[in-house]
């Protein structure tokens, strides 16, 4: 028997999808932060946007202001979501500063939000007043929670809030039967699929990965995560890697995991 | 026989051992006790240089199976898939293994046999 | 009196060895890192996919062809105009100039046979492959497979290429490109670095020969402790050429200027794949196909955007300016981007390798004794 894990010469064809190609993506986890507006402008970034075929993005960016320019200049791509940093050098330090909720209500009284994050928190950073406050916000206004982080953090996210609808970034970077178990654990939670690319080689998925998505089918998303400014010229790139694997799955579930998903946790209130 | 990461749930039987009674090398921590015993190659693998190892998986004669490798202290894995090849039973090859970076990766195995799946993990330094 | 005679010479050898060894500032650890990177100049071996590789005709002749104007559609323009052989293979410029300004940093050429990849995406996977390259690129030699093929039906060289490849007009355009490539290889992989103080210090460790060891300035010897411990060079920077030939993210900024960005590893791979020159393609001579497993097996990562292949610090004190578009103009600018490198750059579930270095001003200078000794091989 002779099995090889990444199929062999395969060409640029197989990141290129054909049949696939039109497939709208919404784009669940990117940011245009400080430095991003600095560099590439929001009439850019909406070209970029709609070249890629993303017919949603769910935007966090430190500070806000990146959002709201976004916001105002494709209102009918942009779904803003409120990430608790004024800068991006906070992910570390952000739930012990008690200058976050001074922040996140400043925000709440001007603007209007789908979500608060992306926020990075492990293990018992939920059990801060910082993040305790943050919940107990989303809570009163019903917003999703775009959380970074483990699954010890994740559990306790739920114990805060049972009924939180979450969307665990890059899937918590966990393999897909860890991924699995959670989201069997908690029928609110949603798997972001941002930075991961071990799912597919060259358009073809892995087992694992295929039936994980194929057992839970309206759990998974897509998203770019445009960490650093450059990264927002790779959001088309992304949309067709994601298509190329997209290619491997029954044609309800590509739809799904494209765009469906999103649009269903939004509508979840 | 070096045994590294040896994991005290793994036991010998009597049977694997005779199927395995020339094994050395590394011996592999599995998930389950029910897994076979493994080992690999015991190599010093030489930085960002392609190696080989072979993995023997006492008592099988045939299997799936798949092989990464991921350095811990970088989170970071290889740039390059593995080729895994069964050469008999119970023997798999694996060829054109790239740790492109000096210091401790963590071996990763999955293997399928008939319906029950393992994962095996060990350790190699690079020096 | 005889007795007393060999006492006072094994006390005054201890002293010796004693002395000696306090001039060598390593830990036996330091020491077994510092082997890694040797021994130095490696042996040299022919390239089995270039079937000229070694061939001093070949050799010859594609120092010719490298120097040769004639090469570009514009007459204008040959691989030494910006790899020029008196600045080390390089010209001095941040990003190199052709028919327009190009994307990136002239790369030096020294040491080629010691790298798995070509250029600072890996879009090659040979060196042969990586001469056509400019042949073809539209801001450089701008040819077509078909035009260069015409121009070589007519060239003054015709003759000593059909003596080494067979009749040009019996071949394909491509094939004729594939076979200047592997002349133009020829030459080029001959470039090879010499010993350096510091491979005469590893030498020295690696057969205990203090004495000699002792050499080594102290200034180096603690730059060198930094590189291989608190620097965290040595992760990429690895073995003989300091390179380990792969891709990395070092936090330096990949915008274009005149917009858009470079995407490195992400554009090498799609290159690659699509490329009829690989290892893994019938053009490569090697009927074992040695090598061609990195260009099949390589990996796509989402992390490929905007990396690039780690450069060798052989005579890099000659290679001014640094990174990929030349944005650093010598190796201070580049010690203090390690030093105070923007981690908000970086992913914070990417490689935890980098962090700011926040070293003295006598560590950064140290640091740069020891690569100065990387590059004093005349």
């Amino acid at each position: 028997m002779i099995r090889f894990i990444l199929p062999c010469a395969l060409g640029l064809s197989a990141l290129s999808p054909a049949h696939a190609e039109k497939l709208p993506i919404f784009d669940a986890h990117i940011h245009y932060s400080h430095d991003a507006v600095l560099s590439v402008p929001p009439t850019e970034i909406v070209e970029i946007l709609r070249k890629a075929g993303v017919r949603k993005a769910l935007v966090s960016s430190s500070d806000d202001r990146g959002t709201q320019l976004l916001l105002e200049a494709a209102p009918d791509i942009i779904v803003p979501a409120l990430r608790p940093y004024s800068r991006r050098g906070q992910t570390g330090t952000w739930m012990h500063d008690p200058a976050t909720i001074d922040y996140l209500e400043d925000k709440f009284s001007k603007f209007e939000y789908e979500a608060i994050g992306e926020f990075h928190a492990y293990g018992d950073d939920i059990k801060t007043d910082v993040i305790q406050a943050m919940i107990g916000m989303a809570k009163d206004r019903n917003l999703i929670l775009h959380h970074h982080g483990d699954r010890e953090a994740l559990d306790l996210i739920f114990d805060t809030w049972p009924e939180a609808r979450v969307l665990w970034a890059h899937s918590g970077f966990e393999d897909p039967d860890d991924i699995s178990d959670a989201l069997n654990t908690y029928p609110t939670l949603w798997a972001d699929l941002a930075y991961r690319s071990e799912m597919a080689s060259y358009g073809t998925l892995y087992e694992g990965w295929k039936a994980l998505f194929l057992a839970h089918p309206d759990r998974f998303m897509v998203g770019t995560d445009t960490f650093a400014p450059e990264r927002w010229h790779y959001v088309g790139p992304h949309a067709d890697f994601s298509r190329s694997w997209f290619e491997d799955l029954p044609d309800d579930v590509a739809r799904k995991i494209a765009y469906e998903n999103a649009e269903t946790m939004l509508a979840a209130k | 026989m070096k045994t590294l990461c040896i994991s005290g749930a793994v036991a010998l039987s009597a049977s694997m051992a005779l199927a395995c009674s020339d094994q050395s090398g590394l011996v592999l921590t599995a998930n389950d006790e029910a897994a076979p015993v493994a080992f690999v190659t015991d190599i010093t693998p030489p930085a960002s240089v392609p190696f080989d190892v072979t993995l023997t998986l006492c008592g099988t004669a045939s299997a799936e199976v798949t092989f990464d490798a991921i350095m811990p202290a970088h989170q970071h894995g290889m740039n390059y898939a593995v080729d895994v090849r069964q050469v008999t039973e119970g023997t798999f090859h694996m060829e054109n293994i790239v740790f492109h970076m000096p210091g401790l990766w963590e071996l990763q195995f999955d293997v399928k046999i008939d319906e029950a799946r393992y994962s095996y993990r060990g350790e190699m330094m690079v020096p | 009196m005889r007795l007393l005679l060999l006492l006072k010479q094994a006390v005054l050898l201890a002293g010796a060895s004693t002395a000696t060894q306090a001039d060598i500032l390593l830990s036996d650890a330091e020491i077994a890192q510092t082997l890694q990177h040797g021994p130095w100049p490696q042996v040299a071996q022919t390239d089995p996919s270039n079937r000229f590789s070694g061939n001093p005709n070949a050799i010859a002749l594609g120092q010719t062809l490298f120097h040769e104007t004639s090469l570009s559609l514009s007459g204008d323009l040959s691989c030494a105009t910006c790899h020029q052989p008196e600045q080390d293979f390089t010209d001095g410029r941040a990003r190199g100039l052709g028919k327009a300004l190009l994307k990136r940093n002239t790369q030096s050429l020294w040491n080629m046979d010691q790298f798995r990849w070509f250029g600072w995406s890996g879009d090659t996977d040979s060196l042969w492959a990586q001469s056509i390259t400019p042949l073809f690129h539209s801001d450089e030699m701008a040819h077509s497979p078909q035009s260069l093929h015409g121009l070589m039906l007519g060239h003054a060289t015709r003759e000593q290429i059909e003596t080494l490849t067979g009749p040009l007009d019996t071949v394909s355009p491509e094939e004729n490109a594939a076979n200047l490539g592997k002349i133009i290889a020829a030459y080029v992989e001959t470039q090879r670095s010499g010993q350096t103080s510091f491979d005469r210090f590893r030498d020295a460790l690696a057969v205990d020969d203090l004495a000699t060891a002792a050499n080594y300035p102290k200034d180096a010897q603690r730059g060198l402790q930094l590189f291989l411990g608190e620097g965290r060079c040595s992760f990429c920077h690895s073995g003989p050429n300091f390179s380990n030939s792969e891709f990395h993210d070092a936090g330096v900024p990949y915008f274009l200027a005149e917009g858009g960005v470079d995407e490195g590893r992400h554009a090498g791979i799609l290159a690659l794949q699509s490329s009829p020159f690989t290892l893994n393609s019938a053009y490569s001579d090697d009927p074992e196909k040695t090598g061609a497993w990195a260009v099949r097996n390589v990996r796509f990562n989402h992390a490929n955007f905007g990396m690039f292949r780690v450069p060798s610090l052989r005579r890099v004190m000659h290679t001014a300016p640094y990174m990929h578009d030349g944005s650093l103009p010598d190796i201070a600018a580049v010690l203090d981007h390690y030093n105070t490198i923007d981690m908000e750059r970086l992913h914070s579930d990417g490689e935890a390798i980098l962090r700011p270095l926040n070293m003295s001003q006598d560590q950064l200078d140290d640091l740069a004794a020891f690569l100065a000794t990387l590059s004093d091989d005349g």
